[in-house]
């Protein structure tokens, strides 16, 4: 009698400390998955136009990366006068990147505007607009 | 001595079988419960790699009442493919529907940093230019572990 009930404690503690093995893997795996998730989200770019000015159809901008992410300016979209939005990369080739604190003087030749009012400039989030002086 | 050994094994087959039933429907709850976790970790994950932003200029977008056409630039901002055939648009409160959609720059698909045009009709709407109003956008990225993510921001935008 004593040898049988010991048994059956035996095999239900074994049953129980493995679904709690089981509980403690899945709970591990979940709080590695929120991690990734809470670590995979991107603060967006805080980027801001100084000035723009246009002479002869070239456009002049100084656009600064005040944030902590860097800005690629394949990722980056130019609107003028509220047209169509350009994407940077294509009109400005010196550069593909603006760091984080860095200020750039970027000419864009062949927009095809001429005396634009105003510009806006959107990268991945991060947003900026002028009038052209 | 015969009785207390039938009477041991009896108590010892009941021990194992209810030990048994009690693993199986521990076992089996517990397995409901992790996979509903996984599912909502999934979906989290998938919403969190999800993103968009407006494009155009918030402050001179185009309008067009006669032909019901509001024009809107949306680039995908976030690390999964968007998919430009599943895109909802509210424009003051009003569902509109989405005409007409093409991605900018040569790209064929909506990956990240590529813009997407969009041909928005709210109809039965009347709006008039330099009038200010907000539109909400709805993005569906692709399958991401077997589930699709999704976002959604609001702009205030005026209208040229």
């Amino acid at each position: 009698m004593g040898g049988s009930v010991s048994i059956s404690a035996l095999i239900v503690g074994t049953a129980l400390l493995g679904i709690f093995a089981l509980a403690s893997l899945s709970l591990s795996n979940s709080a590695l998955s929120a991690s990734e998730v809470v670590g995979g989200a991107t603060d967006e770019p805080e980027i801001r136009l100084i000035n723009a000015s246009e002479s002869n159809g070239v456009i002049h901008l100084n656009m600064t990366n005040a944030g902590d992410e860097t800005i690629s300016f394949d990722q980056t979209w130019l609107s003028i006068d509220g047209a169509l939005p350009i994407r940077a990369s294509d009109y400005h080739n010196q550069s593909t990147i603006l760091f984080p604190g860095e200020t750039l003087h970027i000419q864009l030749s062949g927009t095809g505007f001429t005396s634009p009012a105003r510009i806006f400039v959107a990268s991945m989030g991060g947003q900026s607009g002028i009038s052209f002086s | 001595m015969a009785d207390g050994g039938t009477s041991e094994l009896i108590m010892l087959i009941s021990g194992l079988m209810v030990a048994g039933i009690v693993t199986t429907l521990l076992i089996a709850s517990w397995g409901g419960l992790a996979n509903s976790v996984d599912t909502v970790q999934n979906q989290a994950e998938a919403n969190s790699k999800t993103k968009a932003a407006l494009t155009s200029d918030p402050m001179q977008v185009s309008w067009d009442q006669p032909s019901c056409n509001l024009s809107l630039h949306i680039q995908n901002t976030g690390a999964l493919e968007l998919l430009d055939g599943e895109i909802g648009i509210i424009v003051n409160g009003t569902a509109s529907t989405v005409n007409q959609t093409r991605l900018l720059g040569n790209s064929s698909v909506w990956t990240s940093g590529e813009v997407a045009e969009l041909q928005v009709c709210p109809s039965g709407v009347t709006m008039s230019a330099g009038q200010e109003i907000t539109v909400t956008i709805v993005v569906r990225s692709e399958h991401y572990q077997g589930i699709s993510g999704q976002y959604s921001f609001s702009e205030v935008i005026r209208l040229v």
